[in-house]
């Protein structure tokens, strides 16, 4: 399987207290401190969405949500670009990239403490419907791959991944799921640079 | 497919046999452009254009330079001498804009839409000012894929952008709207398919827009913003019904509204197409092409004048061959008409409370049509995420046959809805969060993309949109009768994509320098009319701070409906109160708080970055000669002002002489000011200073906008010129606008003078000189 554009998404735990303006401030200070790596373009302010993708940091190759869409809050990471040669290395790529942007959020002094994302479970999301589709055969052609890689993510737990029965139209989604892990953990795990 | 062995599928290969031959070619052609631009084979100008005329747009911090607060900094795109246009980096993210003839959409192509957004852009679709789908962020890589996506359902992008004929727009409520004449839905759409690609619109020196209405009072269509504008009407001859239009030519918004011209009271509907197109050949043959401030066709027809105009295209339209696409689809017009399902999907009634029955009270319009009903939903911003657009797509197909129309308020809207169904449909749109009420009501407020994503942004007009949309449907205004109807529309400059002119309330973006910081400010234009198709232009009344803008929406509405008499309009509100006197209450909210007191105030809505740079240290002698500008330039503001309260209440000629030369007076003025930047012993002699102002201003193209270069000059050039020449009233009002917008650029043009100087404290008029900086990105 080989797909360039892909997302993963990590769920915000219950009792978020945050007001989503405070992300608008971090982004654009990460944007002028180059505090993540690649390159970081602009925020994207959508709170008026319901249901929206919220606030966005716009890289070149990821576009980063603190997103409401269905399925609950949580940080949507859409891979546009990358490396990696092959496609586990490419989805390893993007969880190190999402839990960086995870830790480093939640460690950021205006929002410690007020929020605190799930790193024991993710979705991924292909967000390319011709090569890998809504369907039984795209599952069984990204499986394996998500399934070694969940492996480098989670060492030593027991991992599940399973298909989002969803509406067949909208992107085919694997649900990973490991026990509850920290993101601080998950980023030691995949060499963050945290 | 899936197996790594088989050959990739591409969409090409994939949507081959689905997409009309014609279609096809024309994208494969733009791919191949896109490779020979890759290769230097095709110059970057004329590869804009051609990006252009296929929707694919820039968009801002393209030029690979951004603003983070502080400093401007260097985006380091990949391959970053490759452009898909001047100073336009490849890699950077742009904007693609989607024709959608009068608005029409069908499930299926709901459908596509939502995949490529999700796919190409951040999941969010935008509905514009003109009916159009935006999607952002971009990247041209992925444009020729998505082009073919969307052909396969049958989708142009071609001619979205460009100068050519843009979309062709019509009421969203054509077909069941209570006052039309009739259906104007399949005149739009062949009006649209006629000239799409047609040769003789691909030699336009800009855009020309078109745009249809089923009658004459409501504002639905807009036809008086246009370039040309067509009104349904009947007319009885020899006993039998004919239908046709009345035309309009020549109007149009951006920086110099014009109101549209008659050109003719009935045209057939067998002679709509060869008299648009005599009108479009004449266009391309005598409109300006040089000067692109100059080249709509308003400029055209203003220039030679309606007479002159209509003779050339009347003897144009003779020597046109006759075309059987003239009208041979007309036998088919009714073809269009659109029908409900045959039943109800749902009709039990269901107990929904008093929020359905406040969604029932703003968003559902009766139908002519007995028992039907059609329903907007009311996007903020125009924005909807890609899954809505995705399940919407089912309620449309299951509560109507299979048809939606965008409006140019920014919405959507579902016809022929059963009646019976309206407590099902909510209970659908409930659960995908699209049920909020107050649909084109005071809390539905539009605005352009501004600085979120626009190249040409000033301030943030969404970021003010999405303040005042919640602070308003807070207060629940939308079911307030006093101000329910009134409109407020943003524009982030003043080239109005919002159409913010014919708004009640409109506000275009400036910024003004307040001791030595920027501070992102809101011009104030009251007293457009949205009625009767756009009739009147709002007025300037200043510019107030961008955060004090919700202050200052609370205290007209407030004063509003407290002084209103007689059920008088918002509009008539202001006419009768008079321009000092408002004019005076806007003045109180001008101030700001010192920057150690609120930085707030120094950044924009929705924005962290501080709109100024820090802390300045400027020498003192440059201090003073820039505090003597800005002096001056709130002298001229002041003359401006006292131009437009002469003709306020008596339009005899003296008042119209009196307005025309404090007008005049306002934009010398202004160019005095600025020319004290330089010389501050400049003489008082008008001949002088426009003679300096010439050598030191605009020669050096120190005056140039980036966007409009040096129009905003020529304003003064010419309206010295004619000083001494008869002045109609028509005269008097542009030299006012044309005033107001020289004082505008003289505002900006002594910012970029300031912001260049912060960067090197040496004298700011040489150091600019000598490097031709034009503007200071930020
Ligand atoms: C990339 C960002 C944009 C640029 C550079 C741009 C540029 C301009 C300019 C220069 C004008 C004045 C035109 C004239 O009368 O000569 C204008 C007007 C207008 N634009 Fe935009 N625009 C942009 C985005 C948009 C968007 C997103 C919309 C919404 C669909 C829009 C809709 C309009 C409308 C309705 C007008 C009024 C002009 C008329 O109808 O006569 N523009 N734009
Ligand atoms: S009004 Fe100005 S800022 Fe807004 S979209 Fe138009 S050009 Fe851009």
């Amino acid at each position: 399987m080989n797909i360039e554009r892909f997302c993963v998404k990590f769920l915000a735990r219950p009792g978020t207290t945050l007001d989503d303006a405070v992300f608008i401030e971090v982004f654009h200070e990460w944007i002028r401190r180059h505090t993540l790596p690649g390159i970081l373009l602009d925020v994207a302010d959508y709170r008026h969405v319901p249901d929206g993708p919220g606030i966005m940091l716009i890289t070149h190759e990821i576009n980063f949500a603190m997103d409401y869409s269905e399925g609950g809050f949580g940080l949507l990471a859409q891979r546009k670009l990358g490396q990696g040669t092959t496609q586990q290395e490419r989805i390893l790529e993007l969880v190190r990239a999402t839990v960086t942007f995870g830790a480093l959020l939640e460690a950021d002094p205006r929002v410690a403490g007020q929020l605190s994302l799930e790193g024991g479970a993710f979705q991924f999301l292909s967000n390319d419907r011709l090569a890998l589709p809504n369907t039984a055969d795209g599952f069984a052609a990204i499986r394996p791959d998500l399934e070694a890689t969940a492996a480098v993510i989670y060492p030593g737990q027991a991992v599940s991944v399973a298909r989002l029965d969803n509406d067949p139209r909208d992107r085919l989604t694997l649900v990973v799921q490991a026990g509850t892990v920290d993101m601080q953990t998950v980023a030691g795990a995949v060499g963050a640079l945290v | 497919m899936l197996n790594g062995n088989q050959p990739k599928s591409t969409w090409k290969a994939n949507l081959g046999d689905i997409i009309p031959l014609h279609l096809a070619q024309e994208i494969d052609e733009f791919e191949t452009q896109m490779e020979l631009r890759r290769q230097g084979k095709v110059d970057e100008k004329v590869f804009a254009e051609m990006r252009l005329r296929r929707g694919a747009y820039g968009q801002r911090y393209d030029n690979g330079r951004r603003h983070d607060g502080e400093k401007s900094q260097d985006i380091p795109f990949p391959n970053v001498e490759l452009t898909k246009g001047p100073d336009t980096k490849w890699e950077a993210p742009g904007m693609q804009r989607i024709k959608i003839p009068y608005g029409g959409l069908n499930g299926e192509q709901m459908d596509v839409l939502a995949d490529i957004a999700e796919e190409y852009s951040d999941s969010i679709l935008h509905i514009t000012t003109r009916q159009d789908i935006q999607l952002h962020f971009i990247s041209l890589d992925d444009t020729p894929d998505m082009h073919r996506r969307l052909a396969a359902v049958d989708i142009t992008t071609r001619e979205a952008c460009g100068n050519s004929v843009r979309n062709v727009t019509a009421c969203p409520l054509a077909g069941i709207c209570r006052d039309e004449a009739f259906d104007v839905t399949g005149y739009a759409n062949e009006t649209a398919h006629y000239f799409l690609g047609h040769r003789d619109v691909q030699d336009f020196g800009r855009k020309f827009k078109v745009a249809f209405s089923g009658c004459a009072q409501h504002p639905c269509g807009l036809t008086s913003m246009h370039d040309l504008g067509l009104i349904a009407k009947t007319r009885v001859v020899n006993g039998v019904e004919q239908k046709g239009f009345e035309m309009y030519v020549g109007g149009g918004l951006g920086a110099v509204p014009h109101l549209a011209k008659l050109f003719d009271e009935f045209v057939p509907a067998e002679e709509l197409l060869p008299l648009s197109q005599a009108i479009a050949r004449i266009y391309a043959r005598y409109g300006e092409k040089r000067n692109r401030n100059k080249a709509r066709i308003k400029f055209l027809v203003s220039k030679l004048g309606l007479e002159e105009f209509r003779r050339l295209v009347l003897e144009e339209r003779q020597t046109l061959e006759n075309d059987p696409d003239w009208t041979n689809w007309i036998e088919h017009i009714e073809s269009y008409n659109e029908a409900a399902l045959p039943e109800p999907a749902f009709g039990e009634p269901i107990e929904l409370g008093e929020a359905f029955e406040q969604w029932q009270s703003t968003n559902v319009y009766r139908q002519r049509q007995a028992g039907f009903v059609a329903v907007t939903l009311a996007l903020p911003l125009g924005d909807i995420t890609s899954l809505q657009m995705r399940r919407l797509a089912d309620i449309t197909r299951r509560f109507t046959g299979d048809t939606a129309r965008t409006t140019v308020e920014q919405n959507i809207l579902l016809r022929w809805i059963h009646e019976a169904d309206l407590p099902a449909l909510y209970q659908a749109l409930r659960e995908i969060n699209l049920h909020a009420s107050g649909a084109q009501s005071i809390v539905d407020v539009t605005a352009c993309p501004g600085t979120d994503t626009c190249k040409l942004g000033i301030a943030s007009s969404r970021g003010l949109g999405g303040e005042l949309c919640e602070r308003l449907a807070n207060k629940n205004l939308q079911y307030n009768e006093a101000v329910r109807d009134i409109r407020i529309k943003i524009s982030g400059c003043f080239n109005s994509c919002s159409q913010h002119t014919v708004a009640e309330i409109g506000f275009f973006g400036s910024s003004r320098n307040i001791n030595g910081f920027r501070v992102p400010h809101f011009q104030v234009i009251l007293g457009g009319e949205w009625d009767n198709n756009a009739a009147h232009y709002g007025q300037t009344f200043g510019a107030v701070p961008s955060k004090r803008v919700p202050e200052v929406v609370d205290h007209l509405l407030t004063l509003y409906m407290e002084e209103r008499q007689n059920g008088e309009k918002f509009r008539e509100y202001i006419a009768r109160r008079g321009k000092k006197a408002i004019k005076a209450e806007i003045d109180r909210f001008t101030s700001v708080p010192s920057y150690n007191e609120d930085h707030s105030y120094y950044a924009d809505w929705a924005d962290a970055r501080e709109f100024t740079i820090g802390d300045i240290g400027v020498g003192e002698c440059a201090g003073e000669v820039v505090s003597l500008t800005d002096f001056g330039i709130a002298l001229a503001e002041g003359l401006q002002f006292e131009a437009q309260v002469a003709i306020e209440k008596t339009t005899d000629q003296t008042s119209v002489d009196n307005a025309a030369r404090l007008a005049l007076e306002a934009m010398v003025s202004a160019a005095q000011a600025l020319i004290k930047v330089e010389n501050i012993d400049v003489s008082n002699d008008p001949a002088v200073i426009v003679d300096e102002f010439k050598t030191r201003f605009y020669d050096t193209e120190l005056f140039f906008d980036p966007y409009a270069k040096g129009k905003f000059a020529h304003y003064l050039f010419n309206a010295y010129e004619h000083r001494d020449k008869p002045k109609t009233l028509d005269i008097a009002l542009r030299l006012i606008e044309e005033a107001g917008l020289f004082i505008e650029a003289s505002h900006a043009c002594n910012e970029r003078l300031q912001a260049a100087q912060l960067i090197a404290p040496v004298n700011p008029f040489t150091e600019l000189l000598s490097r031709k900086v034009t503007a200071v990105s930020a």
